[in-house]
């Protein structure tokens, strides 16, 4: 008797010996979009937020960023949920082993595997107007970015064109990536300017490969002078802009001859700021903005003029050009989700991939359902 | 009364065994004619069938010294004498066990031996050492888990504090093997290994007047004995936790022990021992929880978040008979303690927290001489060899990944563990490629960058062994009947290795955010060594014992290139005395001894730390430090008021000399250099009444006094000698203020109660419950006022006291059966009341929290750091505090009440707080 009077107390404790009480959760506030209706304001940053797009599987927004209060320090790359709010990722140099340099990050692709590509460009504390020290195209898992591979260096060739910079980096594959090949140069633009920015001379559209060795790219043929360019009709054509030309140009993704798909402004001081495609329609930047001279010829300095900045959708079956948004300022580099009909671009501060800017704010808009 | 008297000098004459732990005792007993109570001169005393022999004085008395602990049987015979016989006598290693027996002629009737016990240890004269012992059935009723939980019950243990003296004086004895971290014991602890309770005997707490044949102590000797296997195979087998409880009494606490012992084959005796024991929330505190709603403690003030202990240990033995008189033993003991710390810089960053991993080797080989049979004047020993190794390494971790409990089943993964063990100074000069740079942390309540820290860890990487290769030698020589000679000697060949590099994620001489440079790496790999040779005696003449002896102990610091500097041998000559005698039944014993033990080795080479520039960050050794000593006097009444009780009362003096301290030599921190300086005074008086069990229920209180006092050469330009200034030249008197000692205990209370419910009580539940319970009552420690930045002392040195302290602590077990076997279930609860106790005291402003001018102090320097503002999308934005709305928190109004809320954060007191309440229910089996 004694031993089952005794025996479920012991069993009882053995029973209940199954998990110890959670321990500390830090409950955190978690921080949603910033407001209801079509147009989203994604980024408050008082200094640059600039480049943005979508992530391979659509989820969130990949955008370059000025931190507060770093400047002339490091530029970093941020991770926004597809909807906007908190930021929940983020990439910045401030290793104290490179704390002789600062860095900035062109070009990046987040694939949905986590696959981080990017482009690193890291200038000597102090000397951060003249070109940079090294520039690199790194493979990383994003959870680790710093424990990277370098694929390749810049300045490179791809096969004759000289490529000095890469933008707008997108995955094609496993393997195989897309992306903007530039040149770019730092100088002042005009005799006795404190500012001193970036310009950017588009090279070409660029492929690349990734191999046991590195990476190697190819230009596409019928995109030389490319400033922004998109996929588009399911990715059998490449859309892209020039600098100084308000048309709307096309060529097949294997590269050729290139097409006009339409004007997409007749206004003589329009600059086209960027495009991205879905299906056989595209969103293009059409800012008032002129080239100037400055201390080079040709101009090549962009100048704000007066008129409207406007998102326009143009149709590559119907060269049909509508007009979907005016903005409040300079708008920028929009990108299409791959997932639905959502538009984030930027707005305020630089002028896409022709120059960036410093001294000038600039924010992150997404256009809920801009694309049907 | 003066039979009796010589009767208990001849039982003190075998007592001269120098403490227990040498696996062997005495017996004793007297021999007395039933018909006319007179001593019976020339009967023979035969112990186990004759292996042991000798023969009644007389007075009638015999004594049997060097039997091996364990059961045996003693017969008692003379002619024209029914004889008297006894099977199971116990001998206890290093007791002395008394047996007396009537004896009457054979017509008479039989009247046996009457009387078998431990030789009373309370009246025994010849005990000059102030002993406290506990043993194994003690500690299997109170509430006890470890060691240190048993020696922390007796008197004058403030931790591993004894009577006043720091952590570190103390020397560790393992079954008469001497054990020492002499490494770092001041501030890791004495020893790397942990015994297994179940695995001990007894445990003994000597401190004063302990045999000559100790040395590297000079507060006192925990002397531990550990357990044979016996003549059948039985063990234990518990298991205990808290997860009955949920929520802030639940500390995640589970233990596993197995032990088991027996006979292999016909001579080899075997113990084996598995100690787990896992805790989530590894130091917990009675911390109240904050006010601020949004910190996540204010809801569950504990478990602390990543703050985990996880400990193994496993013990084995084997006895081997070679012959009659020489016995064989082989112990191994290892254990690993690994924890991942709570720090509160990372305390909303689980997976960058500090970890540190002790692991502690201990291999010995024990080859006994008994006594010879039949010879009143026996000569036996011990050889001991055996191998001690302790490794520490400290740094940054992979968040543990539980499985059970706290229990990873796996060693931390620590960042460059690797490297430092190589002590590549140069390479590490460089800052190491996997040390991430830790950021100002973004997920916390507050979001704005100021004083935790995320992304990676501290980039401290610290790593040190000490191992040690030990010979020993114990003699001991019988000369005639009434003096014993003791004599042998110790080497121990060590050998240090230690490596440090803070800010790792810096090269060396990078600016640290902290300011200053980041320090060099340092490393050393020498090899010291120490001895000892001794020679003691314990004599009775008429009324008197003495016991005088000499220890000559050796230090070498080994190596002619540490720190580029010549280096000394020194030498150190301890002589001790104790002279003992009854009056009016009580012993009085007055004792005086000089103990010795070297400096931690620590001391002797450089490091480097990552501390606040009050204390510097880089620390020069000194290799020519020598010997740390005391002179002790002490004297002692022991009495028994009525049966089955005692009163113990020690007074003592003890002069501390030569102190190891760090005296600045101008005004930069980093010129700190260690000196033999410190000296300092310890008076105290012990009082200590005990119960003994008596109808099952037994008290033991013990009340201590003391005052522990200092003068030191120390930063702060107080000097013992007199000296000349280097500037002036003026002649500086030596000061003669005396200030506390840091474990200045001045007043501390126990007491222990014990007891048993009669199995026969008619409600069964009830019936046969064991409950014990602990109660400490403790005054402050001192503590040193400062400024509020913490960089000059305000008032005088120690001349604050924290709050009194008190706790009680409860074991209750219900014994069961379960089937065939024996067991129990019991619930071990500790500071049972939850007293919410204050250990420490934040120095600048005594209190536990940080006032309100620190907050702010603290805030608005971080605001100035980081005034940015900080955006929607930014992590660190918190909607609360936009108060305009416009998604950006910006500007003083918006900003600084979110530094101010992390400052508070920052400084809530938690470690300030003693344990909480902690339950345990345990199940155990006994086979």
């Amino acid at each position: 008797m004694r031993r089952r009077r005794w025996t479920p107390v012991v069993i009882g404790l053995l029973v209940v010996a199954c998990g110890h009480s959670e321990a500390f959760d830090s409950n955190l506030p978690i921080v949603g979009p910033s407001g209801p209706g079509p147009d989203v304001r994604l980024t408050y940053n008082p200094d640059q937020d600039y480049w943005p797009t979508f992530t391979e599987d659509g989820r969130g927004i990949l955008y370059s960023f000025i931190p507060v209060g770093s400047n002339p320090e490091h530029r970093c790359v941020g991770l926004l949920p597809a909807a906007g709010g908190t930021a929940t990722w983020q990439l910045c140099d401030n290793r104290a082993t490179q704390s002789d340099s600062v860095s900035s990050f062109p070009a990046y692709a987040l694939g949905s595997d986590g696959r981080l590509l990017y482009v690193e460009a890291t200038a000597r504390r102090g000397a951060e107007s003249t070109t940079p020290a090294r520039v690199a195209l790194f493979l990383a898992d994003s959870a680790k970015p710093f424990n990277r591979r370098a694929i390749l260096t810049f300045p490179t060739f791809a096969g004759s064109t000289p490529i000095a910079w890469l933008a707008d980096v997108a995955w094609t594959g496993p393997t195989t990536f897309i992306a903007l090949g530039l040149d770019c140069s730092a100088s002042e633009h005009c005799r006795g300017c404190s500012a001193i920015d970036t310009i950017f001379y588009g090279e070409a559209v660029v492929r690349g490969t990734i191999g046991a060795t590195g990476a190697t790219l190819t230009a596409v043929s019928g995109t030389a002078g490319a400033t922004g360019y998109s996929l588009a009709e399911g990715g059998a054509s490449i859309a892209f802009t020039r600098r100084d030309d308000r048309s709307l140009h096309r060529v097949p993704s294997a590269g050729g001859q290139d097409t006009v798909i339409a004007v997409v402004s007749s206004t003589s001081s329009v600059q086209l700021l960027g495009v991205s495609c879905r299906g056989s329609i595209c969103i293009v930047a059409a800012d008032p903005v002129t080239l100037t001279s400055g201390l080079t010829t040709p101009a090549t300095y962009p100048a704000v003029r007066s008129g409207p900045t406007e998102l326009r959708a143009v149709s590559l079956s119907t060269g049909l050009v509508q007009v979907l948004r005016t903005t409040a300022g300079i708008v920028a580099t929009p990108q299409i989700s791959p997932i639905g009909g959502d538009v984030v671009a930027q707005v305020g501060g630089g002028f896409g991939h022709l120059q960036s800017v410093t001294n000038a704010g600039s924010d992150l808009h997404l256009y809920l359902g801009l694309v049907p | 009364m003066m039979h009796g008297v010589r009767l208990a000098f001849i039982a003190g004459a075998v007592s001269a065994l120098p403490l227990a732990g040498q696996g062997t005792g005495g017996l004793v007993g007297t021999i007395i004619d039933a018909t006319n109570d007179r001593p019976v001169r020339g009967a023979e005393v035969r112990v186990d069938a004759g292996r042991f022999f000798t023969t009644t004085d007389t007075l009638g008395t015999y004594r049997i010294r060097g039997l091996p602990g364990g059961f045996h049987s003693v017969s008692i015979n003379y002619p024209g004498y029914s004889p008297a016989r006894r099977d199971r006598v116990e001998i206890r290693s290093g007791e002395i066990t008394r047996a007396d027996a009537r004896l009457a002629p054979v017509a008479v009737q039989l009247a046996g031996l009457h009387a078998v016990g431990v030789q009373d240890p309370v009246l025994d004269p010849l005990a000059t050492q102030t002993e406290q012992r506990i043993t194994a059935d003690q500690i299997r009723r109170l509430p006890v888990t470890s060691l240190q939980d048993a020696i922390a019950m007796q008197a004058g243990v403030v931790g591993e504090s004894y009577r006043g003296g720091r952590p570190g004086q103390q020397a560790f004895v393992l079954d008469g093997f001497g054990i020492k971290n002499q490494l770092d014991a001041s501030t890791n602890g004495v020893a790397a290994i942990q015994i297994p309770p179940d695995l001990i005997t007894a445990a003994s707490l000597v401190t004063n007047g302990f045999s000559a044949r100790y040395g590297q102590a000079i507060s006192g000797v925990v002397d531990v004995t550990t357990r044979d296997g016996g003549d059948l195979w039985r063990g234990r087998v518990a298991y205990e936790n808290d997860r009955p409880l949920s929520g802030v009494a639940d500390h995640g606490i589970d233990r596993m022990v197995l032990q088991a012992d027996g006979p292999i084959g016909r001579k080899l005796k075997a113990v084996g021992i598995l100690d787990l024991n896992g805790q989530l929330d590894g130091d917990p505190s009675t911390a109240p929880a904050p006010t601020n709603p949004l910190d996540p403690r204010s809801t569950t003030p504990y478990p602390l978040p990543h703050s985990s202990t996880e400990t193994w240990s496993a013990a084995a033995k084997l006895t081997m008979p070679f012959s009659p008189r020489i016995v064989g033993r082989v112990f191994g003991l290892t254990t690993t303690h690994q924890a991942y710390l709570y720090d509160p810089v990372y305390k909303y960053d689980p997976n960058n927290g500090p970890g540190s991993r002790t692991e502690g080797k201990l291999v010995t080989a024990h080859l006994q001489l008994l006594p010879p049979m039949q010879t009143h004047a026996p000569f036996f020993g011990d050889l001991r060899i055996g191998y001690f190794d302790k490794q520490f390494v400290r740094g940054s971790v992979d968040a543990p990944d539980y499985k059970f409990g706290a229990f990873t089943m796996k060693r931390l993964n620590i960042l460059d563990e690797e490297i430092a063990k190589k002590q590549d100074t140069l390479a590490t000069r460089a800052a190491l490629a996997d040390f991430g740079t830790p950021q100002f942390a973004s997920h916390t309540p507050w979001g704005v960058p100021a004083f935790f820290k995320s992304d990676a860890g501290s980039g401290e990487l610290s790593w040190n062994e000490f191992s040690e290769l030990r010979t020993q030698v114990d003699m001991t020589a019988g000369l005639g009947r009434y003096i014993d000679l003791y004599f042998g000697g110790m080497y121990a060949a060590q050998t240090v290795k230690t490596f440090q590099r803070v800010l790792a994620y810096e090269p060396v001489g990078a600016v640290a955010p902290t300011g200053g440079p980041t320090p060099p790496t340092t490393a050393s790999h020498f090899s010291p060594a120490i001895s000892g040779l001794y020679l003691e005696s314990q004599a009775r003449v008429g009324d008197l014992g003495f016991t005088a002896g000499v220890r000559m102990d050796g230090f070498s610091p080994g190596g002619a290139n540490v720190n580029n500097k010549t280096l000394a041998s020194h030498t150190s000559i301890n002589p001790r005395a104790a002279v003992s005698t009854m009056v009016a039944g009580a012993t009085f014993v007055a004792s005086l001894g000089k103990f010795s033990q070297p400096p931690d080795l620590q001391y002797l080479v450089n490091s480097a730390f990552d501390d606040s520039t009050r204390t510097g960050r880089f620390r020069p050794g000194n290799p020519n430090l020598g010997f740390e000593s005391a002179m002790q006097y002490e004297l002692s009444v022991r009495v028994r008021l009525l049966t089955g009780n005692s009163v113990r009362i020690n007074i003592y003096d003890k002069r501390l000399n030569g102190l190891v301290a760090s005296v600045p030599l101008n005004a930069n921190p980093d010129s700190s250099q260690f000196v033999n300086a410190d000296i300092g005074t310890v008076t105290g008086a012990e009082v200590i009444f005990e119960q003994e069990l008596t109808k099952n229920w037994g008290v033991k209180v013990s009340g201590v006094i003391q005052q522990a006092t200092a003068t030191v050469s120390n930063a702060f330009s107080i000097y013992n000698q007199t000296r000349v200034d280097p500037n002036t030249h003026d002649t500086i008197a030596a000061s003669r203020f005396q200030f506390p000692l840091d474990y200045d205990r001045r007043i501390a209370l126990t007491a222990v109660v014990t007891g048993q419910i009669d199995r026969t009580f008619s409600f069964k539940p009830l019936a046969g419950l064991e409950i014990s319970a602990v109660g400490h009552y403790w005054s402050g420690l001192p503590y040193t006022r400062t400024s509020l930045n913490g960089d000059t002392l305000v008032g005088e040195i120690n001349g604050s006291r924290l709050p009194n302290q008190k706790s009680v602590d409860m074991l209750v077990r219900r014994p069961i059966r379960l089937g065939r076997f024996n067991g129990g279930i019991y619930i071990d609860a500790r500071n049972v009341l939850n007293t919410v106790n204050q250990t420490s005291v934040r120095r600048n402003t005594g209190t536990t929290n940080a006032d309100s001018m620190t907050v702010l102090t603290m805030a608005t320097a971080a605001y100035q750091a980081n005034p940015n503002p900080i955006p929607y999308e930014s992590p660190r934005y918190r909607r609360a505090a936009d108060l305009n709305g416009d998604g950006v928190i910006s500007g003083s109004t918006e900003l600084m009440p979110l530094y101010l809320a992390a400052a508070r954060d920052f400084t809530w007191p938690l470690f300030i707080y003693g344990p909480p309440r902690l339950i345990r229910f345990g199940v155990e089996l006994l086979f």
